[in-house]
């Protein structure tokens, strides 16, 4: 049953005290109480919908929780729904709140005349930290509502009573149609009920104020415990003393981890509402597809270019790509994602391996349990193989599902498959008992037989861990990379063929002749911006590729080379992607429109398209300029 | 959405109950006890899986089932009655009862140790995790875990040498 490795290197106990850590495991382990716990414990999976809600059967409102995981794993369209359904919550809550304290007779009024509203239009601002603000503009009538963005690039229009939406993407003339879920047809139906629970020791009077021409009286809430904002929130609301009916909401949280603002404005009660503006029919002129969320400058620049192939924007933006790997037709982009370098380790929720359709921008599969390490493919794309705890995992690329695993048996960093796809490599990532500093082997690479699970062999090579594992093209070679020098390895025999002054990062040229390296005296020398290339057979350097600004602080993360051999990409942590010319060794494009370091980078099977991944949390596709992909015609 | 993207909980619980119940085990040393607590923690895990991925399933499962089986043996005093049918030990017949002593002697030191001492001494010692796989598993630097290693090592020795004195004084 217990199928976990035992590793050889637990340190050694003083005498007495491992006399009794082994009494203590000696005593045995009864097999039919793990059962009992393992029945018990796959009954708490029983209703896993429910159990997702909060307590209560609250809607989970992630979109505005302190979670920074909540919300940035919230789709665009989950936001507007959300807030959609925040917004009559927020309606009805002041209402609510208002008609228990103080003054309640003009409160009572209003509430009635809030229920009996027939249709509302206003404005609604939602600000969440650092991340800036989405404004949206949003009609009500029944249970039916329209959410339009400020620019009017994204609509959404959602009718819980039939629990279908609809999403415009207004310059793509995309459409996607959604089924609403449970959860937010619930919040829609009945959003009283949750209201009950909320509380409010002080609503009060605090003065009147002309806006927009109109007498309003204005109140203020404190202590407001709504299902999205908890605890110290504070509301202003702005009641038009003729008509009785709010004119004006702000909820500020001022949560130091999540300052969130609701603002709700340019009220305009039981005006009638054209029925169009709730179709749920797809317009005539858009195309059924993803709705993805592209920078909005951007947006109608992308679709210009090319109405019917959106591969030039951005494919993900909450997680750090730090592998992007294309399926051999360049139908599918694969990225293994993790969080940014700035998140604390101990903060680090986790990653995601997920797959896109490269022409749709349509999420194929995601699996968030990754913890991400490493993914690797085989040549043919159909095979995925990536680093689980000690585990290396087979996965069906076609669907994510994992189709085989086994134990490594010692931490695992890199993974690389040999070009037959029979042998995959596996860079050790141990470190040694003194820190590396102990001059033991510890990382090194396994060959792995991939149809049988078999250790083939086991290359110790470096007393630090192993960072980087990549084949030569034909298969033979190996090379590798523990600190500042890439090793190159007979793939057969496991002997050292070369040693290339390159650290952590190196790519083949697809002709096998030469190897580009990144290089750099030590892990902290962030001078150099270099990338040599070697030749192969005798190690002689051919040429070197300097980065646009020599001098600043650069540092390669990964090289990369064009399907046909002619460009070479270098990302970098100074956040530039810098492609040359490898034939004249010339720099032919420096990209800066990344915000933070690049992490990963890959060129499209046609040579056309790159992807890059940077610390930002964007994947980015963009088209390479015509002239540089006219200048490297298919050389095969 | 979501619904693909929880792992399979059922291949969670296979893969790690005899662990959690394992380690609950060593620290309880009574199966009631320990199937208690491991349900706990099953129970807890499963919030948190519900709330979001986890990084380290082995991390987080043996470090809850570690720390509630201390919190438990701290509250009350182990009950002992369950291991006396039990004598399929590996450990040889004449060798038992002073086994048995610093079986229980170690109990109640690691009971005594600091949570995260605890926790590493067990993962390391019991569950013969590496020290990296330490490291791995509760998201803290492999130094971090040699020191709470070398810590624990040293706090148990000194009660240890107590513990000796004590009994060969009786």
């Amino acid at each position: 049953m217990n199928d976990e490795h035992r590793p050889s290197d637990i340190e050694s106990l003083e005498l007495p005290l491992e006399a009794a850590v082994k009494a203590a495991l000696a005593e045995p382990i009864p097999e039919d109480a793990v059962e009992r716990v393992k029945a018990r414990a796959k009954l708490l999976a029983g209703d896993r919908s429910d159990s997702r809600l909060g307590e209560n059967g609250t809607v989970p409102f992630g979109v505005a929780k302190s979670s920074r995981r909540h919300r940035w794993r919230t789709s665009r369209p989950l936001i507007a729904s959300l807030t959609a359904a925040a917004a009559i919550l927020v309606l009805a809550t002041a209402a609510f709140l208002l008609l228990n304290h103080s003054g309640g007779q003009v409160f009572a009024q209003m509430v009635e005349k809030v229920k009996a509203a027939n249709s509302v239009r206003f404005t609604m601002t939602l600000g969440f930290g650092k991340q800036g603000k989405l404004k949206n503009t949003m009609y009500i009538e029944g249970n039916r509502m329209r959410v339009e963005t400020s620019s009017g690039e994204i609509i959404q229009i959602a009718d819980p009573d039939r629990k279908q939406s609809l999403i415009l993407n207004v310059p793509g003339k995309l459409a996607e149609q959604m089924e609403l879920t449970p959860d937010v047809v619930r919040a829609f139906q009945n959003p009283l009920d949750q209201l009950r629970r909320a509380k409010s020791d002080n609503a009060e009077p605090i003065g009147q104020e002309i806006l927009n021409g109109r007498r309003t009286q204005v109140y203020r809430l404190s202590k407001i415990d709504l299902p999205f904002i908890e605890g110290t929130g504070k509301m202003l609301l702005w009641v038009d003393v003729e008509s009785e009916l709010p004119a004006k909401i702000e909820i500020r949280n001022p949560d130091p981890k999540a300052p969130t603002t609701f603002d709700f404005d340019d009220f305009v009660w039981n005006e009638p509402l054209d029925a169009n503006l709730f179709s749920l029919a797809i317009p005539d002129g858009y195309k059924k597809g993803v709705i993805m969320t592209l920078p909005p400058a951007k947006l109608a620049a992308a679709y210009a270019d090319n109405p019917n192939y959106p591969a030039d924007g951005v494919l993900s933006r909450d997680l750090v790509p730090a592998q992007i790997l294309w399926d051999p037709q360049g139908r599918t982009i694969t990225a293994l994602l993790r969080e940014p370098e700035s998140v604390p380790v101990t903060e680090r929720l986790g990653g995601a391996l997920r797959q896109w359709d490269a022409a749709t921008g349509k999420l194929r599969w995601s699996d968030t349990r990754l913890v991400p390490r490493e993914v690797a493919q085989t040549a043919d794309g159909k095979t995925l193989a990536t680093v689980y705890n000690f585990e290396v995992e087979l996965r069906d690329a076609a669907t994510g599902k994992i189709t085989r695993t086994w134990a490594a048996g010692e931490m695992l960093s890199q993974l690389a498959f040999s070009p037959d796809g029979k042998t995959l490599a596996a860079g050790i990532a141990e470190w040694g008992k003194y820190g590396g500093r102990g001059g033991e082997l510890w990382g090194g690479v396994q060959f792995w037989d991939v149809e049988r699970a078999n250790l083939l062999r086991t290359v110790k090579s470096d007393d630090k861990p192993v960072q980087f594992v990549k084949y030569s093209v034909d298969g033979k070679s190996l090379a590798t990379s523990a600190g500042p020098s890439v090793k190159l390895w007979n793939a057969a025999t496991g002997e050292l063929v070369r040693i290339f002054p390159g650290i952590y990062t190196a790519d083949f040229s697809p002709d096998g002749q030469t190897i580009a390296c990144h290089v750099a005296s030590s892990p902290k020398d962030t001078n150099v911006g270099r990338v040599d290339l070697y030749n192969v057979r005798d190690g002689s350097l051919v040429k070197s590729f300097a980065s646009e600004k020599g001098a600043a602080k650069s540092w390669v993360t990964s090289v990369t080379f064009s399907p046909d051999g002619r460009l070479l990409a270098a990302t970098d942590w100074n956040g530039t992607v810098t492609l040359w010319d490898v034939a004249s060794g010339q720099r032919k494009l420096t990209i800066s429109d990344h915000k933070a370091g690049v992490a990963s980078a890959a060129f499209s099977p046609d040579g056309a398209t790159l992807a890059t991944g940077s610390e930002d949390k964007t994947l980015r596709l963009r088209k390479l300029p015509a002239e540089l992909t006219k200048l490297a015609p298919k050389a095969k | 959405m979501t619904d693909s993207e929880l792992p399979d909980w059922d291949r969670i619980v296979e893969h790690h109950a005899g662990r959690v119940f394992r380690v609950a085990m060593r620290i309880l040393r009574s199966v009631q006890d320990a199937e208690d607590v491991s349900q706990d923690v099953f129970a807890e895990a499963f919030q948190l899986h519900t709330a979001g991925p986890v990084q380290s399933w082995t991390g987080l499962l043996v470090r809850l089932a570690t720390l509630r089986s201390l919190d438990r043996l701290r509250r009350n005093r182990p009950s002992v009655e369950l291991r006396e049918g039990d004598k399929t030990s590996t450990v040889e017949p004449s060798e038992e009862l002073e086994a048995r002593e610093l079986a229980d002697w170690l109990q109640k030191a690691i009971a005594q140790l600091p949570d995260q001492q605890a926790t590493v001494f067990v993962m390391h010692h019991f569950e013969q995790l590496s020290r990296d796989q330490v490291s791995a598993a509760l998201g803290v630097s492999p130094e971090a875990v040699s020191t709470a290693l070398y810590k624990a090592r040293q706090r148990l020795l000194r009660q240890l040498a107590v513990f000796n004195q004590t009994a060969d004084r009786e």
